[in-house]
């Protein structure tokens, strides 16, 4: 089964980067380029976007704001959150918006890969026990 | 202070004193004086008075005796005259004038017994001679009054003389018919002055006859004739009962002070001729009368004075025994006031004062010795304050370091943000290379870690002018737009989004002696602040300038503003207003440490809703002189 994963970060080199560690696996990546447009994407394809994952330090709306959106609005979408930013107060801020993952770049591609899969997973589960 | 109480102060306690023993004796001595004076005078006054009455009553009742024993001749010849034949016939047949005197010869008449008072010889009268038209009938009818009259004085003759006519009556023994009156004229100088002069006392006492109208009758030192000029003396001393009184006239020209005494004659009264009264007059000048209580007032006066001057000597005494060692004690006072402490007042009084300046020395010697405690313990108090303020600065000097420290965690975590973004591009094309067998994608995933790793390099390069390490402790001339630009930089990129829009307006400035860092921390601490006040979202506006000799820097923000009673509070250490994990409460604290090390000033300015500034001066540095 193909996962989305919608992929929020300005900088087009880390979404590349995801890309290359996500390719070949079976998950398909969207993109967003800030919070703004990641919200407007996923107010429009909510059902489409099984992981989401957002950077912190972001134009227009940022990282900290977009993710209190996502588990307000969409609490069964998991969000990892993956920032340049190595600070265990923001990792717990976060953690308290309901984020699932709090990962620090250079993230390895089998750390990113599994905090996904383990993403996914929860998401699964969430969706079928509302389902059934 | 000193100077407004000596002036105020009139009479020293020396004064003071003289005057209270002054006073104390000398009052009771003057009004004892006094009341002995005045109720000694008027006892004397009584006493004289009623001796003068008495005299003036003696004299009166002597003179009226001489004039009863003339009447009472006058009468034995009136019956021997109504007796003689010839005489008789003559006044009963006479065919003359009643009023006109009867010659007659009467060997009695011309007796020998005849004295030498009688000024005139005697004359007969009819029995219808005027002498009884003139007076009123006599209310008994009959008697001795209407038997003699006296007639008042008149002057006569070449000599001058006054006389007084005494007339008895000439009545038939048998039927007591009216036959004539027998006149006889008596000159006062021989009857009445010979009574009246002789009554001498002392060198100016003496008796006198006036009558009614105030006219001398008799007196041996005022001519009969002449008249008290004093019509009131006159009306109080012709009076019908006997007395004594008080007058600030002596009847005799003077208006001394002077105590009369005066008694009617009683007798010559009764038969004076209507309207008429004579009286004896007791007078010696008042000088003389209160001689002995003048000397006695002198003699008193003397040693009242004497008293007095003892007085004023015991005074100074006194005065002198209290004063001059109050004056020792002021003295003491005054080298304890100039701060001599070593001196001890020397007073030997064996009193009270003596027991004070024993006192005072003990307060001096406590004083002495609490002084010298005092100065130790300031000394030691000083050396504290000195260590205290030492490990202030030090602590101070602690505090920002550890801010420094602080910041530079913050823009590590920027440092960060810029480098693991290139990091992980890196990271994931090694792993891409790791797993990829086409060895084209291999070199093109090897040219991009390239560029990223030159990249890095870059950010590494730019970012290390602010890590350079703070060791220098030395002031140097510091550019204050480039510290606040880097300041904003660091703050910038701690940011999590774009929320905040930053504006500059940098004009060109001197720079600052100071520490580079530390002027940069002042900055990067206010710019944090307000980011922080409005939330990440607003703008943050920096500006310099140059002002009268100092670099201004305005940092504004666009946040909700500080209360009054905050802006009070927020440079207090410890002071704070956000959560628990978001801050110590020492960045502004530290801020204004920094600037009052460098001769700055901060202060801050803020309106609710609007927005807050803060106001950073520092004056321009020295080129020379900073480095």
């Amino acid at each position: 089964m193909l996962h989305h994963v919608l992929v929020i970060d300005d900088e087009k080199e880390v979404r590349d980067v995801i890309r290359l560690q996500l390719g070949g696996t079976r998950y398909e990546l969207l993109e967003a380029g800030d919070g703004e447009e990641g919200i407007a994407f996923l107010n429009e394809n909510a059902l489409t976007v099984d992981v989401i994952i957002c950077d912190v330090r972001m134009p227009k709306i940022n990282g900290v704001e977009a993710v209190k959106y996502f588990h307000e609005q969409y609490p069964s979408t998991p969000v990892i959150v993956l920032t340049g930013y190595p600070d265990v107060n923001l990792a717990v801020e976060f953690m308290k918006q309901g984020a699932v993952e709090y990962l620090v770049k250079p993230v390895e591609k089998e750390q990113l890969v599994a905090a996904v899969e383990k993403a996914a997973a929860s998401r699964t589960l969430f969706s079928g026990s509302s389902g059934g | 202070m000193k100077t407004s109480s000596s002036e105020r102060r009139r009479l020293g306690l020396r004064g003071k004193l003289i005057l209270a023993i002054f006073a104390a004796g000398s009052i009771p001595i003057a009004v004892g004086l006094w009341v002995a004076y005045d109720r000694g005078n008027s006892q004397l006054q009584a006493v004289i008075g009623d001796s003068f009455k008495a005299l003036a009553m003696n004299s009166a009742s002597k003179v009226d005796a001489e004039i009863q024993r003339v009447i009472t001749i006058n009468r034995t010849l009136a019956a021997e005259a109504a007796a003689d034949p010839g005489l008789r016939n003559a006044l009963l047949h006479t065919g003359r004038s009643p009023a006109e005197a009867i010659q007659v010869d009467w060997p009695a008449l011309d007796s020998e017994d005849q004295p030498d008072w009688i000024l005139r010889a005697s004359q007969v009268t009819g029995a219808a001679s005027g002498l009884l038209a003139d007076g009123p009938p006599s209310p008994t009818g009959v008697g001795r009054v209407a038997a003699v009259r006296i007639s008042g004085l008149s002057l006569q003759g070449e000599q001058q003389r006054f006389l007084f006519r005494i007339s008895t009556r000439i009545q038939d023994a048998d039927s007591g018919t009216l036959m004539g009156w027998l006149h006889r004229d008596y000159d006062v100088k021989n009857l009445l002055d010979p009574l009246v002069y002789p009554v001498r006392f002392g060198d100016t006492g003496h008796v006198m006859i006036i009558d009614k109208l105030g006219a001398i009758v008799s007196c041996p030192l005022l001519r009969t004739g002449s008249r008290i000029s004093d019509q009131a003396l006159v009306g109080r001393v012709a009076d019908d009962n006997e007395g004594w009184i008080s007058a600030h006239n002596d009847g005799h020209g003077s208006q001394k002070f002077s105590i009369i005494g005066h008694a009617p004659l009683r007798s010559v009264n009764e038969i004076l001729e209507p309207g008429a009264g004579w009286y004896m007059f007791v007078w010696q000048d008042s000088s003389e009368i209160f001689a002995p209580t003048r000397s006695l007032l002198t003699g008193v006066e003397l040693a009242g004075l004497l008293a007095i001057g003892l007085l004023g000597i015991l005074g100074l005494y006194a005065s002198s025994r209290i004063v001059k060692p109050i004056r020792k004690l002021r003295q003491a006072a005054a080298h304890i006031a100039g701060g001599d402490l070593n001196r001890s007042p020397d007073i030997d009084t064996g009193d009270e004062i003596e027991d004070l300046a024993h006192e005072f020395d003990d307060m001096r010697v406590q004083l002495r010795q609490f002084i010298s405690t005092l100065e130790d313990k300031v000394d030691e108090r000083t050396r504290e304050l000195e260590d205290t303020q030492a490990e202030k600065d030090r602590i101070v000097e602690h505090l920002i370091q550890a801010e420094k420290m602080a910041a530079m965690g913050t823009m590590a975590s920027g440092i960060g943000h810029e480098i693991n973004n290139p990091l992980y591009a890196i990271l994931g094309r090694a792993e891409a290379i790791r797993d990829e067998q086409d060895l084209d994608r291999c070199r093109a995933y090897g040219k991009d870690i390239i560029e990223y790793a030159k990249h890095i390099g870059e950010i590494v390069k730019d970012l290390s002018g602010y890590v350079r390490p703070g060791t220098q402790h030395d002031r140097e001339l510091v550019d204050v737009n480039e510290k606040l630009s880097e300041a904003v930089s660091m703050v910038e990129q701690s940011l999590l989004g774009d929320g905040v829009e930053f504006t500059r307006s940098l004009a060109p400035v001197p720079g600052i002696a100071a520490k580079p860092e530390e002027i940069r921390q002042v900055f990067f601490n206010v710019i944090r602040n307000g980011i922080q006040a409005m939330g990440e979202k607003g703008t943050l506006d920096v500006e310099s300038r140059v002002d009268d000799g100092h670099v201004v820097v305005m940092i504004r923000d666009t946040g909700p503003g500080i209360t009054k009673d905050h802006q009070r509070k927020i440079f207090d250490p410890f002071f704070t207003t956000k959560g628990p994990d978001e801050g110590e409460g020492l960045g502004l604290f530290i801020v204004q440490q920094i600037v009052k090390k460098y001769d700055g000033e901060i202060t801050v300015e803020s309106e609710h809703d609007v927005g807050t500034v803060f106001s950073i001066r520092f004056p321009v540095g020295e080129r020379n002189g900073a480095l």
